[in-house]
C-alpha cells in the first residue's frame, strides 16, 4: 500500500471533490429564489447548521497554518484553539435568538440586511457590507491559493510535476465555483456538513496517530519540548503571556464577528434548535482541533530530537506528517478533510460575498434589490470566484496582508455593530459607523505601514478594544434612537 | 443598562491593561527568538525573565477578559434587564472559570521559576490546567443554556408574542403596498 501512497491521497481528492459536485447537483433543484440561494429558505436542521457553522469556522489555515504555529512556536496559537468554547457560547447566547428572529421577521437574506432593519440606516447596511466585501476578497483569495498550492504539490507527487500553480487555481475553483452557482448557500452548507464530518474524523484519526508517532508516546514528545525549551510547552509558547492573552481576546470575542459564521445562525428551522447547534458546533470544533495541536507538538518534538530533518517551511510540518508518519489510506482522508476545511470556509465567503455585491450594496445605493437578483447572483459568484483567483495569483503579497488579518478586520468591524448593538437597545447608528471605520482604518493602518507592537500583541486584538470602546462610548453620550417598533418588540423577547 | 456601563466599565479595565503593558518595556526577545540550531523554530529563553514583572498584569489581563465574557452572555440572556434563573449559574460557572485561570497562573509561576517541572497527564502543570480546565470551563455554560433556552431565553410565550409580532408587520407591510 505504500508504494501507492500519492495516488491514494489523490484518489481521496478527486473523490471528495466529485461528492462536493454531486450535492452541487442535487441543490440546484431545492434552489427556486434568492431566499433559497442566500438563507437555503431558513429550512436547515440541528445537524447541518451546526456542523456548517464549526466548518466555516476551520480554515485551512487550522489544518496547515495551525499545526505550523505550533511547530514553530510551541503552545502560543493553541490560545486560538482553546478560546473556541467560550467563543461559540458567546457567539449562541448573544445572537443565536436574536439574528434567527430579526431574519424572520424582516425576511433578510444577508447580514446587512438585518444591520440595516435594526437600526433603521442603510449607511449601517452599506458600511456592513463594504466590510464583508474588503475581507472576503483577501480571505477568499488566500484560500483559493492555499487549496491550488496543496493541490499541485499532490499532483506533483504523482509524477506531474509539470502542472502549474494556475492549473491548479482553475481546478480547484472550478468545483468550488460549480457547487456554489448552481446550488447557493444550500450546496454550500450541505458540503459544509459532508466536511464538517471529514474533518472530525481526520481530527480524531491524526490525534490517536500522532499519540503513537512519537518513541515513548506524547509524555516523551513533552519532555523532550521541555529540556530544550520550557517556556515552548509552557501555556504561553515562546510568543509569551501578553501576545497569546491578545489572541485569546481576539479569537473568543471575534467570532461573534464573523459573517460567514453568524449568517448561519440565520438559516436553522426553528430558533429553539439554536440551543443543540451551540453543542453541535462545539463537538465539532474541538475534535476537529485536536490535529492542530498534536501535529504541531510531535513535529516539533521529532525535529528537536533528530528524528526528522528540519523543515524548511513551517506550513510543511502537516503534509510532512502524513507522507511520514500516516497510513495512506488516513493520510488521504486527511488531505480530503484539508480540502473541506479550505472549501468549506471559501464557498461562505463566496456566499456572503456575493449577496454584498448584488444584494446589499445595491439595496443601501438605490433603496432596492436588483431585478432577476437569483440570476445576478449566479453570475457574480462567477466573477468574484474569478476575481478573487486572478487576485491569489497575482496580487503578490497583498493576499496574504488581506487574509491574514481578515478575522480582526471582520471582528473590530461587526462585533459591536452585531453583537452587541443586537441586544442594546441604546446602540446608536452614529457609534456602528465610527466602530466600523475605525476598525478597518486601525488594521490597514498597522499592516500597511507595518507600524511593530510590543509583546508580540495582535493588532486585531487592539482594533477590536478600541472599536468596542467608542461603539459605547457614542452610544451613551448620544441620545437614545429610535427603533422600528416590531424590531423594538422583538428586542424585548 | 446597568450591564452595559459593566461592559464599558470593564472595557475601560482592559484598554488600562494595555496602557501598562506599553508603559513596561519589553525585555530584548521578549516574545520569542530564533532556534540556536534549527531554522523555522522558536524559543522563548526564560520564562521567569521575561514575565515576572508581567504575572499580575497577565492574572489582571485575563480575569478582566473572562468577566467581560461572561457579562456578554449575561447580556444575550437578560430579558428586560433580568436573568432569572439564569443569574446564579451563571454567576458560578463565571467564578469556576476565573479560578481555573488563576491557578493556571500560580501554577505558571513556580513552573517559571524553575520550582516545578512535573508532568500532569502528560503537560507541565500550568500547560495541563489551560488544555484540561480552561478549555473545557464554559461547557457549564453550554449546558445552561441548553437547559435555560426554552425556561427563560425563549419560552413558549415568547414564540406565540412573535407570532403576533410577524403577523402585524406583515399586515403593515400589505397595508404599505
Amino acid at each position: 500500500m505504500e508504494a501507492y501512497r500519492n495516488l491514494i491521497i489523490l484518489f481521496f481528492v478527486a473523490l471528495y471533490m466529485a461528492v462536493c459536485a454531486g450535492v452541487g447537483v442535487w441543490a440546484m433543484r431545492r434552489t427556486r429564489s434568492t431566499a433559497d440561494f442566500f438563507m437555503a429558505g431558513r429550512t436547515l436542521g440541528v445537524w447541518v447548521t451546526g456542523l456548517a457553522v464549526f466548518s466555516s469556522t476551520l480554515s485551512g489555515f487550522g489544518f496547515v497554518g495551525g499545526p505550523g504555529l505550533v511547530y514553530r512556536m510551541g503552545m502560543s496559537s493553541v490560545w486560538m484553539v482553546i478560546c473556541s468554547s467560550i467563543s461559540y457560547c458567546i457567539a449562541f447566547y448573544l445572537l443565536g435568538k436574536r439574528i434567527r428572529l430579526f431574519a424572520e421577521l424582516r425576511q433578510s437574506i444577508s447580514l446587512p440586511d438585518v444591520v440595516t432593519a435594526r437600526y433603521g440606516s442603510k449607511v449601517c447596511g452599506f458600511l456592513t457590507a463594504l466590510a464583508i466585501i474588503l475581507g472576503v476578497i483577501g480571505y477568499l483569495a488566500s484560500q483559493i491559493k492555499a487549496m491550488a498550492t496543496v493541490l499541485r504539490d499532490i499532483i506533483a507527487s504523482n509524477g506531474w510535476q509539470t502542472v502549474s500553480l494556475e492549473v491548479c487555481v482553475i481546478l480547484s475553483s472550478a468545483v468550488l465555483v460549480f457547487y456554489c452557482v448552481t446550488g447557493g448557500i444550500i450546496a454550500s452548507v450541505y458540503t459544509d456538513m459532508i466536511q464538517g464530518l471529514v474533518m472530525m474524523v481526520a481530527g480524531l484519526l491524526v490525534f490517536f496517530t500522532a499519540l503513537t508517532a512519537f518513541d515513548g508516546r506524547a509524555a516523551a514528545a513533552v519532555a523532550t519540548i521541555m529540556r530544550d525549551d520550557a517556556e515552548a510547552i509552557s501555556p504561553w509558547g515562546t510568543l509569551g503571556m501578553v501576545g497569546s492573552l491578545s489572541w485569546y481576546f481576539m479569537f473568543a470575542l471575534g467570532l461573534t464577528g464573523q459573517p460567514h459564521i453568524i449568517t448561519k445562525m440565520m438559516m436553522n428551522k426553528r430558533v429553539s434548535d439554536a440551543k443543540y447547534i451551540l453543542a453541535v458546533s462545539v463537538m465539532g470544533y474541538v475534535l476537529s482541533a485536536l490535529l492542530w495541536i498534536s501535529i504541531g507538538l510531535v513535529m516539533r518534538a521529532k525535529v528537536i530530537a533528530g528524528v526528522h530533518p528540519p523543515l524548511a517551511d513551517v506550513d510543511q510540518a502537516a503534509p510532512q506528517f502524513l507522507q511520514n508518519y500516516a497510513n495512506p489510506i488516513l493520510a488521504g482522508i486527511v488531505f480530503a478533510g484539508l480540502f473541506a476545511a479550505i472549501m468549506s470556509t471559501a464557498d461562505s465567503f463566496l456566499n456572503i460575498g456575493t449577496a454584498a455585491f448584488v444584494h446589499d450594496i445595491p439595496k443601501a445605493i438605490r433603496g432596492r434589490a436588483l431585478r432577476r437578483e437569483l440570476f445576478w447572483a449566479r453570475t457574480f459568484t462567477i466573477l468574484l470566484a474569478v476575481m478573487a483567483s486572478a487576485f491569489a495569483l497575482y496580487s503578490g503579497d497583498l493576499v496574504a496582508l488581506l487574509g491574514a488579518f481578515g478575522w480582526g478586520t471582520f471582528a473590530a468591524a461587526l462585533v459591536p455593530a452585531v453583537a452587541i448593538g443586537f441586544n442594546w437597545k441604546r446602540a446608536t447608528p452614529l457609534a456602528v459607523s465610527v466602530a466600523i471605520i475605525s476598525s478597518l482604518a486601525i488594521n490597514f493602518a498597522v499592516k500597511i505601514f507595518n507600524l511593530p507592537l510590543p509583546y508580540g500583541i495582535d493588532v486585531g486584538a487592539i482594533s477590536l478594544l478600541i472599536s468596542l470602546l467608542l461603539f459605547f462610548g457614542i452610544s451613551l453620550l448620544q441620545r437614545p434612537c429610535r427603533i422600528d417598533p416590531d424590531i423594538e418588540a422583538v428586542m424585548d423577547i | 443598562m446597568k450591564l452595559a456601563w459593566a461592559l464599558l466599565g470593564l472595557l475601560l479595565g482592559l484598554g488600562l491593561v494595555f496602557v501598562i503593558i506599553f508603559s513596561i518595556g519589553e525585555i530584548p526577545n521578549g516574545h520569542g527568538f530564533n532556534h540556536e540550531t534549527i531554522p523555522q523554530l522558536q524559543q522563548g529563553g526564560s520564562g521567569w525573565g521575561r514575565h515576572s514583572r508581567l504575572l499580575w498584569v497577565g492574572l489582571v489581563f485575563g480575569l478582566l477578559q473572562i468577566f467581560f465574557y461572561v457579562a456578554c452572555l449575561a447580556l444575550g440572556a437578560q430579558r428586560q434587564g433580568q436573568l432569572g434563573p439564569l443569574k446564579r449559574p451563571l454567576l458560578i460557572g463565571g467564578l469556576i472559570y476565573s479560578a481555573i485561570y488563576s491557578a493556571m497562573i500560580l501554577a505558571y509561576r513556580a513552573y517559571a521559576a524553575e520550582l516545578d517541572h512535573s508532568l500532569v497527564w502528560g503537560f507541565p502543570l500550568p500547560t495541563a490546567l489551560m488544555l484540561f480546565g480552561l478549555w473545557p470551563a464554559p461547557a457549564l455554560f453550554i449546558v445552561l443554556f441548553i437547559w435555560g433556552f426554552d425556561r427563560w431565553i425563549m419560552r413558549p410565550e415568547d414564540h406565540e408574542r412573535f407570532q403576533q409580532i410577524i403577523a402585524a408587520r406583515r399586515q403593515q407591510e400589505g397595508g404599505d403596498e
